[in-house]
C-alpha cells in the first residue's frame, strides 16, 4: 500500500495546522504582543532550517523509516528503549489531545453533555482509522484539507470586518528579543516526526524531504496568517485572555441573516481536525509498537490501546493540569521530532560511509 | 341412493408429498456419458446424443435421421437441433434439402465423404468440423445444428440460430433527451454489433468467455487494444474464468460473482443499457463485459464519480452540463444529509438556526407525540413503501397509486398529528433528490445509508452525523474496483485537477485518458482539438 506524495503532504500539513484550534496562537501573543505574527514567522523559519539540516542526512538514508535508522545506527536494544519511551509519550499525548478536543467540542456545541458522550464518538473514529490503516487516513486528509481550508477562509473573510490595523502596532511588540525567542516554540511543528514514520510507505521514497519541506511551508503560512488575523481582529491585551483564539474569532463573526450563532458551523473544523489528528496519532502509536517490537500485526492491540488512552484522560482533571502536561509533553516531543531523527540519520550516514570504506 | 349423514364414514386419507433425496446423484447422471470424440459408427453417436438429451423425453430437441448418397454408396446420418432456437426453415432449406436432393453437388471422384459434406453440401457461412462430441452437443443448446454421418470421425456444426427476441429499442432506464436512443437487447451479437459500429476500429477486441460450468453462457469481453491496460483485461478474464458456479444467466448474476466487495452498499461495477456509454468507457481505457441474454452491459473499473454521471452529460453544452451536475451533486448531498441535519438542528443545535424559524418548527410539532427521529423513520418508511408499490403495480395504476398514496398518507398523517408538516417537506425533498441519482444500484446505497445518518444525528447531532460520515468515507476509501481505488481521482489524487473531474470538463478539453486507469495510450486528442480556430481558410 503506497501513499502519494501530495496526500502525504496534506496529512502532515493538517496534523501541524490542527494546533491553531487550541491555545497555541496565544503563545505567540503572550510572547510578543502585537508582533505575534513575527514570532510565528521566526518559529517557522527555525523549524524549516532545522528540517533542512535533518533532510541533508535524511535524503541519503537508505532505511525505510526512523526505527530502521535507529536500529542500524545504535542497535536493536537502543531502538526498543527509544521506541518504548516514545510509545509512552505518544499514548499520553494522544490522551491529552483527546481531552483537549473533547473539552473544546463540549464548550462549543454540547455544553450540557457529559465528556464521555463526545469522547465516545472520537474514540470510535480512532478505532476505525486504526483498522482502516494509513492509506485511508491520508485519503481522508486530502478530502479534509479542502473542507478545512474553505472553512478557515470563510472564517477569515467574515472576521475581516473586525480588522483594525492599529492592533499590530507597535510593530516589534515588546521587543525584538521576544520575537527571536519565538524560536523556542519549535514544538508547533512536532508532527513533522510522522513524516519519518511514513517514509517507507511513500510511492517515491526520495520525495520525502520535499514532502516535509512543503508541509512545513504550507502549515507555517496557515499558522502565520491565522496569528496575523487574530492579532488584527482582537487587540492586545484582550487577545491573550482567550484559550481558543479561533473560536473567539468565530464568535465575532455575524451571519444573522442565515444563522443565529455562526461559531456553530465553524465547530466542524474542530470535529474534522479531531477525527484526523487523533486517528493519525492513534495509528502511529500502534505503528510505534509494531516497529519497536517487530510485531507482525497490530490490529489485536487496538482495543487495549484505546482503553489505555481513554483511561489516561482521567489524569487530566482540570485546565491547570492540562496546561502543565501539555508543556511537558510537547517539550519531550520536540526531542523525538527533531533531535532523534537528526542524530539517527547522522549516525546512519557515518556508519554507511565506514562500511563503504 | 341417499347419503345417511348419521352413519360414520371413515375419511379417505390424504397422501402428502414429502421431498426425499433422489436415488440418483448428479454425478451418476454424468457417468452415463462415455464418449469424448465423434465415433465413426453413427449409431454410437446417436445413442450418445439420445443419452445426453434424454431423448425421446426431451420434446424440443429434434433428432432427424436421413441418408447421404455419395460415391455410389449410401451413408446413414442424423441431424441434432433444438426446436425453438434453430429456425425450422433454415434446417429444411440449408441442411435437409441439400443432403437429400444433392442437386447442386458435383463432387469429384474419390473425394472423401467428409470433404463432400463440408465443401459441397453445407451452404452456411458459419460451419465447422468438430471432433469433440461434447462440444457439439453443448452448442445445440445455443441454437447450432450438429450433423453426424457414418464412417467419419467428425461432426459438423452449423449455425441455425433463429430464436425470437426483442428488437433494438430505446433503453428502458436510461432515457435521454439529446443523444442516441438505441439500447442493448438480449442478443449477444446484436449488442456487440452496436458497439462495433460505433467504435468502428479494428483494434476493438471482443474475446469470448463461457460463464457457468453447466449453463455455458457466452459473454464477450470488449476492450481496445493499445488503449486499455492489459492488466485490467487479464484480471477480468481471470475472474470470469474462475467462477465455480453451475449457472450464470445474466450480467447481474455475473456482477455479483466478480465484484470486489459484494457486501458494500456502493456498487463497484457500472451496469448500463446504452451502447454510446459503453463506447465512451472503452475509449477511456475501460473494459466492457457483454453477457448473452442480458440487456445490461458491465463496465469496469468503475469509480464513485462514474455513478454520478449520465450519458447526457456529454451531449449537453458545457454550461448546461455543469449546472445539471451541480444540481445532481446537491441532490446527492440532500438525499444523505437533509433528514439528518434537520434532526441534529432541532434536537441538539437549536442555537444555530434563526429564532423565528425555530419557533415555527416547534409550533408545528407541538401536538406531535413522537420524537422527531420516530417521525422521520415513519415517513421515510411510508415513502419507501409507496415507491416500491408504484414500481411493482403495473400500468397506470402504479403511477396513480404513487401520487394518491403520497397525498393521502401525507395529508392524513398531518391531520392526525402523527407527523408535522415540516417533516413531510423534508422527507419529500429527500425522496425527490434520491430520484435524481442516475444509477439505480447507486441510489440504493443512498437509500440505505440515509438511515445510518438519521440514526447518527439522533444519537449525537452534528458529531454523530460526522462520525457516520467518517466511517462511510473510510469504507469508500478502502473500496477498490478491479485494482482502481473507488474514490479516484479525488482520493488518491491522481488527476491534474480532481475538483474539475467532479464536474464536467468540456469535450474539446478532454485530452487525456483518466490517469487512474493507467492506459497504454495517455492522450486521446491533441492539446488543441479545435484546430479550425487556428488554421487559415
Amino acid at each position: 500500500m503506497k501513499i502519494a506524495s501530495k496526500d502525504a503532504t496534506k496529512l502532515i500539513t493538517i496534523l501541524i495546522v490542527s494546533k491553531i484550534l487550541f491555545s497555541d496562537i496565544n503563545i505567540f501573543v503572550k510572547g510578543s504582543m502585537s508582533a505575534s505574527y513575527l514570532e510565528a514567522i521566526m518559529c517557522a523559519l527555525v523549524s524549516i532550517a532545522f528540517f533542512l539540516i535533518i533532510s541533508c542526512f535524511f535524503k541519503k538514508s537508505k532505511c525505510a523509516d526512523i526505527f530502521e535508522a535507529i536500529e542500524f545506527s545504535f542497535g536493536r536494544k537502543i531502538k526498543i528503549f527509544a521506541g518504548t519511551l516514545f510509545l509512552i509519550l505518544i499514548l499520553s499525548y494522544t490522551a491529552l489531545i483527546l481531552k483537549l478536543y473533547t473539552d473544546a467540542i463540549l464548550t462549543i456545541a454540547y455544553p450540557n453533555s457529559p465528556a464521555f458522550f463526545v469522547m465516545f464518538f472520537i474514540m470510535l473514529t480512532m478505532v476505525f482509522s486504526a483498522y482502516a490503516g494509513i492509506g485511508t487516513i491520508t485519503k481522508f486528509s486530502s478530502v479534509c484539507v479542502s473542507v478545512m481550508l474553505t472553512l478557515l477562509a470563510i472564517l477569515y473573510i467574515l472576521a475581516s470586518k473586525n480588522i483594525d490595523i492599529t492592533n499590530i502596532f507597535p510593530v516589534l511588540g515588546n521587543g525584538a528579543g521576544n520575537i527571536l525567542m519565538g524560536a523556542k516554540n519549535i514544538f508547533m511543528y512536532n508532527e513533522i516526526l510522522f513524516l519519518f514514520f511514513i517514509s517507507g510507505f511513500l510511492e517515491k521514497r526520495e520525495d520525502a524531504p520535499k514532502i516535509g519541506l512543503k508541509a512545513l511551508i504550507y502549515s507555517s503560512v496557515i499558522i502565520v496568517v491565522s496569528t496575523l488575523f487574530y492579532t488584527l481582529c482582537i487587540p492586545y491585551p484582550a487577545s491573550k485572555l482567550f484559550n481558543m483564539p479561533l473560536l473567539q474569532l468565530a464568535s465575532s463573526t455575524d451571519v444573522s441573516f442565515f444563522l443565529q450563532r455562526s461559531e456553530g458551523i465553524f465547530f466542524l473544523l474542530w470535529i474534522f481536525s479531531s477525527f484526523l489528528y487523533l486517528g493519525a496519532t492513534f495509528y502511529f502509536s500502534l505503528y510505534t509498537f509494531k516497529r519497536t517490537f517487530d510485531s507482525s500485526d497490530i490490529k489485536a492491540l487496538i482495543p487495549s490501546f484505546i482503553v489505555t488512552v481513554f483511561s489516561s484522560t482521567w489524569f487530566f482533571k482540570n485546565t491547570k493540569i492540562i496546561e502543565n502536561y501539555y508543556i511537558i509533553f510537547t517539550s519531550l516531543f520536540v526531542i523525538f521530532s527533531f533531535l532523534v531523527p537528526l542524530i539517527a540519520y547522522i549516525f546512519e550516514n557515518i556508519k554507511r560511509r565506514r562500511k563503504n570504506v | 341412493m341417499r347419503k345417511n349423514i348419521f352413519l360414520y364414514k371413515k375419511r379417505e386419507e390424504k397422501v402428502d408429498f414429502n421431498l426425499e433425496y433422489d436415488s440418483k446423484t448428479g454425478k451418476e447422471c454424468e457417468e452415463e456419458i462415455k464418449l469424448t470424440k465423434v465415433n465413426s459408427d453413427v449409431r454410437l453417436n446417436k445413442k450418445y446424443a439420445q443419452n445426453v438429451f434424454s431423448l425421446p423425453k426431451n420434446a424440443d430437441i429434434v433428432l432427424r435421421d436421413f441418408k447421404i448418397h455419395a460415391n455410389g454408396k449410401e451413408y446413414s446420418a442424423f441431424l441434432l437441433a433444438c426446436d425453438g432456437l434453430a429456425g425450422s426453415d433454415t434446417i429444411n432449406e440449408c441442411i435437409l434439402k441439400p443432403f437429400m436432393y444433392m442437386k447442386n453437388s458435383h463432387p469429384k471422384e474419390n473425394m472423401k465423404l467428409e470433404d463432400i459434406i463440408f465443401e459441397t453440401l453445407l451452404p452456411q457461412a458459419q460451419a465447422k468440423k468438430i471432433t469433440d462430441i461434447n462440444m457439439l452437443c453443448e452448442l445445440v443448446n445455443f441454437g447450432f445444428g450438429a450433423v453426424f454421418a457414418d464412417t467419419i470421425e467428425v461432426g459438423f456444426l452449423i449455425d441455425l440460430k433463429r430464436w425470437e427476441h426483442r428488437p433494438v429499442n430505446a433503453p428502458q432506464n436510461e432515457k435521454v433527451i439529446l443523444g442516441p436512443h438505441e439500447g442493448f437487447n438480449e442478443m449477444l451479437r446484436t449488442n456487440t454489433g452496436l458497439i462495433r459500429k460505433t467504435i468502428n476500429n479494428s483494434n476493438l477486441i471482443m474475446e469470448n468467455v463461457e460463464l457457468g460450468k453447466k449453463s455455458k453462457t457466452i459473454a464477450s469481453i470488449a476492450y481496445i487494444k493499445g488503449v486499455t491496460n492489459e492488466n485490467i483485461v487479464n484480471e477480468v478474464k481471470f475472474r470470469c474464468k474462475n467462477i465455480n458456479a453451475d449457472y450464470i444467466f445474466t450480467s447481474q448474476d455475473l456482477e455479483q460473482f466478480i465484484e470486489d466487495n459484494p457486501f458494500s452498499p456502493s456498487p463497484q461495477i457500472l451496469s448500463t443499457e446504452r451502447p454510446d456509454r459503453v463506447c465512451k468507457a472503452l475509449v477511456q481505457g475501460k473494459v466492457a463485459i457483454i453477457v448473452s441474454g442480458s440487456p445490461n452491459v458491465l463496465v469496469v473499473p468503475a469509480t464513485f464519480l462514474d455513478f454520478t454521471k449520465t450519458a447526457e452529460d456529454e451531449y449537453l453544452r458545457y454550461p448546461y452540463a455543469v449546472l445539471i451536475r451541480i444540481i445532481r451533486l446537491l441532490a446527492i448531498f440532500l438525499t444523505l444529509f437533509a433528514s439528518a441535519i434537520f434532526i441534529a438542528v432541532t434536537n441538539y443545535h437549536q442555537d444555530l438556526i434563526l429564532t423565528d424559524i425555530l419557533f415555527s418548527i416547534e409550533s408545528s410539532r407541538k401536538l406531535v407525540p413522537f420524537p422527531s427521529i420516530i417521525e422521520i423513520i415513519l415517513m421515510e418508511l411510508a415513502f419507501e413503501l409507496i415507491k416500491e408499490a408504484g414500481v411493482r403495480v403495473p400500468g397506470p395504476i402504479g403511477q396513480t397509486l404513487g401520487i394518491v398514496g403520497g397525498i393521502i398518507l401525507g395529508q392524513a398523517a398531518v391531520e392526525a398529528n402523527v407527523v408535522s408538516p415540516i417533516m413531510i417537506i423534508i422527507v419529500a425533498v429527500t425522496g425527490l433528490s434520491s430520484y435524481i441519482i442516475p444509477n439505480y444500484s447507486f441510489s440504493f446505497a443512498f437509500r440505505i445509508l440515509r438511515f445510518a445518518y438519521i440514526f447518527g444525528a439522533s444519537v449525537g447531532g452534528f458529531l454523530g452525523i460526522l462520525t457516520v460520515f467518517f466511517m462511510h468515507l473510510t469504507v469508500l476509501f478502502s473500496l477498490k474496483s478491479f485494482g482502481v481505488s473507488y474514490t479516484s481521482p479525488i482520493a488518491p489524487k491522481n488527476a491534474k485537477n480532481p475538483i474539475v473531474s467532479m464536474f464536467i470538463v468540456p469535450l474539446w478539453k478532454k485530452e487525456r485518458r483518466p490517469e487512474y486507469l493507467k492506459p497504454e495510450s495517455e492522450f486521446k486528442q491533441g492539446k488543441i482539438s479545435r484546430e479550425w480556430m487556428y488554421k487559415k481558410r
